[in-house]
């Protein structure tokens, strides 16, 4: 070891803001976190654990973030972390809506889409009708649970279904096409 | 490659076999390490670099189905074991996750476990056999001459396809026999470009597909793998230079199948191709297999890409997708198979 170098490097966890060193005594699960966390550059470690702390990330959003954050840095050298503790979110549920936000930066596309089928999907949806769709888009097939109890409803399933076909044809172009519909 | 070889280690259980002693005098300069069947975890634990070579026999299994994947369609493939690993360092190979380790293993008691195999072989309904899926099939043969004993093995075994897949352009032992009609010499291809960065240290397109035009020529017939395909910005015009580059050097009617399958990966995979290749993240989605794969759309558009040019060249070369969805086959081709074993009876029905 060279001179005046001490052995005494700190550990991942010393590195931790007081609050998460603080998490990982009372959590061993957060251990995961960290192993995660020490895949990033270590100056950026703070921000990271500031923004854990900021949005109340539980142990699973906390790990995604970590791990998307390293796929990001490795895309993007200059990926500027500290510009996520600035988003604007909407919502009560502000980890949600981080990981929400975080996961648009890394998957444009698919988010995008994810959000057409959300939007398209409430649309859809009603009590008694209710369409079905894997979101990871690979099926070209839309699936329809429908609860009938009397004939009348078989009408007014169809006289429902007819009323939607426009947003079904879009939902269907979105499967089909993605964005290019 | 040889010169890539730094170490061989050989296992006391092999060490007299022929085959053990063809390898051994072709590496001529290495002085084997012996080892005991009980040491090779340690050996394999200690000596897990690629430039090391073990000489063992084999555990398990010689022939087995392609582990494939679930939920997708799957063509009925059959690997022989031959041997594990790979010299070429391509990023995206499922070897790295797969086997976990970096050494080279050749399995020396082929010859005994082929003539065990014999009887099933015989009986066998028509299959397609490969060696290239665990390791390269021709990138040790200028020491193993295997591709020799599995061309003669099954040479009048017409019921079997033997594929021998490879990035290689070790050729020389194929040329040196009389061809057969039921071998299948496979290039996996790309453009140059991702050659170059993510298949660093393997034979050029030029190369390749030269080494196809020349197996060809012998007699041979050839097959192309457009697999792991990689969508990026120009990708459309740089496949199409190949899909032209390949029917230039080699006669359509020489061509068994081509097939395409684009860039995807275990959960194990996914990082370290990140790692290594991080110009090509991409927003790779988990499929109904949990694998990673670019979005369904764009793997659509990329493989009716590729149809529609292959199509101008050949319009009945044998053309398939690796594992991929009924979707992704109605999509591109207006048809799917309703099971794996409806896909392996169509593809048989194409190519034997």
């Amino acid at each position: 070891m060279p001179k005046g170098e001490s052995n005494n490097k700190p550990s991942m966890a010393q590195l931790l803001p007081l609050p998460l060193r603080e998490k990982l005594e009372n959590e061993p699960e957060f251990q995961k976190v960290v192993a995660e966390l020490a895949s990033l550059p270590q100056s950026d470690i703070p921000t990271v654990a500031a923004l854990m702390e900021k949005y109340r990330l539980n142990i699973n959003q906390s790990f995604e973030l970590c791990q998307t954050l390293r796929e990001l840095l490795l895309k993007d050298n200059d990926f500027n972390i500290s510009g996520l503790a600035k988003l604007e979110l909407e919502g009560a549920k502000q980890s949600e809506a981080f990981m929400l936000a975080l996961r648009a930066i890394r998957y444009p596309q698919y988010s995008e889409m994810k959000a057409k089928l959300k939007k398209y999907l409430s649309q859809l949806n009603s009590k008694n009708i209710k369409f079905n769709y894997k979101d990871n888009f690979e099926s070209l097939t839309l699936d329809l649970v429908a609860n009938i109890r009397n004939p009348e409803d078989i009408e007014l399933l169809s006289q429902t279904l007819i009323n939607k076909k426009e947003v079904i044809s879009q939902l269907l172009s979105l499967i089909k096409n993605g964005l290019d519909d | 490659m040889d010169s890539m070889i730094k170490q061989l280690f050989i296992s006391t259980a092999v060490k007299d076999l022929p085959y053990t002693q063809q390898i051994r005098s072709a590496l001529n300069g290495l002085t084997p390490k012996y080892f005991s069947p009980e040491e090779l975890c340690n050996i394999k634990a200690n000596f897990d670099r690629q430039d090391v070579l073990i000489i063992t026999s084999l555990q398990g299994e010689l022939l087995k189905d392609c582990p494939g994947t679930t939920k997708y369609s799957c063509c009925g493939y059959k690997i022989l074991n031959v041997g594990l690993n790979c010299l070429f360092n391509c990023s995206y190979c499922i070897l790295q996750d797969y086997l976990q380790s970096k050494q080279q293993v050749v399995f020396a008691d082929i010859e005994e476990q082929l003539a065990k195999l014999a009887p099933k072989i015989q009986l066998m309904k028509q299959s397609r056999i490969g060696t290239g899926e665990f390791t390269d099939s021709l990138i040790l043969d200028h020491l193993t001459s295997l591709s020799v004993k599995l061309v003669n093995y099954f040479r009048h075994q017409k019921n079997i396809l033997l594929e021998l897949k490879t990035k290689s352009t070790n050729i020389e032992n194929l040329l040196s026999i009389e061809a057969t009609t039921n071998t299948v010499v496979s290039w996996s291809i790309n453009p140059q470009n991702i050659m170059n960065v993510l298949e660093k240290g393997t034979p050029s397109l030029r190369e390749r597909l030269s080494a196809a035009s020349k197996v060809a020529q012998h007699g041979y017939s050839v097959a192309f793998h457009f697999d792991p395909m990689v969508l990026y910005e120009t990708y459309a015009q740089d496949y199409t230079k190949v899909v032209e580059a390949i029917f230039a050097h080699v006669p359509k009617e020489s061509i068994k199948w081509i097939s395409l399958g684009t860039l995807r990966f275990t959960k194990g995979l996914k990082p370290l191709f990140m790692k290594r290749s991080p110009l090509f993240i991409d927003e790779f989605i988990a499929g109904d297999d949990n694998k990673f794969r670019y979005l369904r759309q764009r793997r659509v558009k990329a493989y009716a890409l590729m149809l529609e040019q292959i199509r101008k060249y050949s319009s009945d070369t044998f053309v398939y997708l690796c594992m991929e969805s009924q979707a992704v086959w109605e999509e591109v081709f207006g048809f799917h198979f309703s099971d794996n074993t409806d896909f392996e009876k169509y593809f048989n029905s194409k190519v034997f």
